[in-house]
């Protein structure tokens, strides 16, 4: 199954270590293959420093492609921790 | 340097990093020489030889690294546990093991070569990046990159358990390793030359409570180990051999200190942080529309908790059309401005309000009763009814669900199904367009606390309601007023389930409000902040309070605070350890209108 989705980062120090970790701790879990897309860009998410190049400050929009059998879950997950600003906000 | 010779006061400039004041003897950790690397071609028998020796220096690291991280733990600085676990994960990512080991067969040269080359390729990207913010980051790798070549080879290590007591550390730079493996305890002050205020190093210092001055040339210090010197983080000044009258001062500077840093610090309209820079959310609690003018002089950064069963008391019914409903939900968004709202569905049942619906069967125990999301799940009209008007008038506003009184997985279920029905009929009808509500599970009957992994993963934030879940903990009727000294949230029971229940969410990444009683007194917030919650709601009037009592906690202290308290078992043992650690971080008299017992926040109308 594929799917794709755009997010907004809404945590107001963009996507820094602390959530690129969130990130990638919650991929763990997934053998389905993830990529961000920023600025045509497009990088494995479960590195952890491609997340950091990729350099997105908040308000950036990222294009999600996730390929898997569990490809929608993670998708639901990944959106709604983007939406939260990684518990980091919650405003 | 010459001036150095004599012991004469002399001072330095500096820019502040990290705030307080500290006075001690210099320490100058010498710059790890910068060891060339070695470079050569390896044959391909080799080749595997070299991916293995590279592989073991990744596994020692994250050995090292998983000792650190033990280590920090008992210190509890969360921000420093936070890095190591980036630099963990680094050490797993596929740029450094599969991409290395690739280049390693591919070009075939000893592994520090091509593992230094392919870190310069990263250096270089970072080095473009126009956000300074995250160009700090490249800090973070290549203080990895140390730790991994340190492994491959033989290096001298700085061992910070050897330096003395109350030194003050002079360095070129504080890569987040250090930092991390330094001991409060043991260093009074950061003195560095490069690394300004993002850098981790700044970070952790500030976590820890340690003042940091950077921007000073260093080297004058090489020479001279053991030199009195104060370190000024407030102003960026550095004093070496201050003379007594430069010491007395300073030590009743350093004494007076959290006295200053609320007097500094006033302003509501400045962002909440502790002193030592831990950012906390305040937020409002709101049950009437008139109230939310007056809300925003208050500067809350969203409504925690809109009490929707007070817009409609007046009616004496809940069978209000959708459309009179919408009209409200609407006003309420509309007076939020771009505030985020918290919408606590319908919190009505036996005990609240009785004449509230009309076929309403005496309950011998009404607390005990059809209260909240029962009440709901059983009318489920009029739940439906409410969910349509707050979803026709949220629109794209950032408005999120709060349930309240849940007790077991299936109510937080079963809701949750209700909520996306309504939206897709909604959506069906060409009423709304389909987006994402947040669910917010209320925290105020025990059940739920004991099963808080289970309703952390389903719901997307918790909420804990204190003043429910003291009484029912307890077992005490918060309305019986023979009842109402018992009627404390200082109960052990309590607080050990404040912090199940930060741990459990922590873990599933979802934000805790505390929204009851507590969250306005400020003598709990210290304790609620080393327990690690960092979001209070609380009613508008009490937020410059809440906001001050933050801004005088030094989060390291809470911390402590916490630890201390989560040992004790009698009530009155801790209510009175927190007055005194309240009273010390205070000078006498500051805040005045609150004390112990008092109930700071009596609810309008509803409450029994």
């Amino acid at each position: 199954m594929k799917v794709s989705r755009k997010v907004k980062v809404t945590n107001h120090l963009g996507l820094h270590a602390r959530p690129a970790t969130a990130i990638v701790k919650m991929l763990q879990e997934t053998k389905s293959s993830v990529s961000f897309t920023y600025h045509s860009e497009t990088i494995n998410a479960k590195s952890i420093m491609s997340i950091l190049m990729l350099a997105a400050a908040k308000n950036s929009v990222i294009k999600i492609d996730i390929e898997g059998d569990d490809a929608e879950s993670v998708m639901n997950k990944l959106a709604l921790a983007f939406e939260q600003g990684f518990g980091e906000i919650h405003g | 340097m010459k001036y150095m010779d004599d012991n004469k006061e002399f001072r330095l400039q500096g820019a502040p990093v990290s705030e307080g004041i500290a006075i001690g003897t210099s320490f100058y950790i010498t710059p790890q020489t910068d060891d060339t690397i070695p470079e050569f071609s390896i044959r391909s028998h080799q080749v595997e030889d070299e991916i293995e020796r590279y592989r073991g220096a990744l596994a020692a690291c994250k050995v090292e690294l998983g000792y650190l991280r033990q280590n920090l733990e008992k210190e509890g600085s969360q921000e420093a546990i936070d890095i190591i676990d980036t630099h963990i994960l680094m050490l797993e990512d596929p740029l450094i093991t599969q991409h290395v080991e690739d280049k390693i067969r591919k070009v075939r040269r000893n592994t520090e070569s091509v593992f230094s080359a392919v870190i310069g390729e990263y250096e270089k990207k970072f080095a473009k990046m126009k956000d300074s913010f995250f160009q700090q980051r490249l800090i973070d790798i290549l203080d990895l990159s140390k730790r991994i070549l340190s492994h491959l080879g033989e290096k001298n290590k700085i061992n910070f358990a050897e330096i003395p007591l109350s030194s003050i550390v002079f360095a070129k730079e504080l890569i987040p390793s250090h930092t991390a493996a330094i001991q409060a305890s043991r260093v009074s002050a950061f003195v560095t030359q490069s690394g300004g205020g993002n850098s981790h190093a700044a970070l952790i210092a500030r976590a820890k409570g340690i003042p940091y001055v950077s921007s000073i040339d260093v080297d004058l210090f090489q020479s001279v180990q053991g030199r009195c010197i104060i370190v000024d983080g407030q102003t960026g000044e550095i004093i070496v051999n201050p003379d007594k009258a430069t010491l007395d001062k300073y030590k009743e500077i350093k004494t007076r200190l959290k006295t200053s840093y609320q007097l500094l610090q006033q302003d509501s309209h400045h962002i909440t942080e502790t002193v030592d820079g831990y950012l906390v959310h305040i937020l409002a609690n709101v049950g009437n529309l008139n109230d939310l003018d007056e809300m925003h002089n208050y500067r809350p950064e969203g409504i925690g908790l809109f009490r929707s069963e007070y817009l409609f008391l007046e009616k004496h019914t809940l069978f209000i059309s959708e459309e009179e409903q919408y009209l409200a939900y609407s006003e309420l968004i509309e007076k939020s401005k771009d505030l985020f709202v918290v919408i606590r569905v319908f919190d009505i049942g036996g005990d609240k309000n009785p004449n509230l619906f009309f076929e309403h069967e005496k309950e011998a125990n009404p607390v005990l009763g059809c209260r909240g999301i029962r009440f709901l799940l059983r009318h489920p009209n009029i739940f439906r009814t409410q969910l349509r008007a707050i979803m026709r008038a949220a629109k794209k506003s950032d408005v999120r669900l709060l349930l309240p009184l849940i007790s077991d997985i299936h109510e937080l279920q079963e809701a949750k199904r209700i909520i996306n029905e309504v939206q897709d009929e909604l959506v069906e009808q060409g009423l709304v367009e389909r987006r994402y509500y947040p669910i917010g599970c209320m925290i105020e009957v025990p059940s739920v606390v004991f099963i808080c992994d289970a309703i952390a993963k389903e719901a997307d934030f918790l909420s804990i309601g204190t003043n429910d879940l003291v009484q029912y903990t307890l077992g005490i009727d918060r309305s019986n007023p023979s009842m109402s000294d018992f009627c404390y949230p200082a109960h052990p029971s309590v607080i050990r389930m404040i912090k199940m229940v930060v741990m459990e969410s922590r873990k599933q990444n979802k934000p805790v409000t505390i929204c009851g009683e507590i969250a306005s007194n400020p003598i709990f917030i210290p304790l609620l902040l080393g327990l690690g919650v960092n979001q209070f709601s609380c009613s508008p009037r009490y937020i410059p309070f809440v906001k001050r009592a933050v801004r005088n906690t030094v989060l390291l202290e809470a911390y402590e605070l916490a630890q201390r308290i989560l040992q004790m078992s009698s009530p009155t043992e801790i209510s009175k350890t927190l007055v005194e650690a309240y009273s010390d971080s205070l000078p006498a008299n500051k805040i005045k209108g609150f004390s112990f017992s008092t109930q700071t926040e009596t609810e309008p109308a509803l409450q029994p």
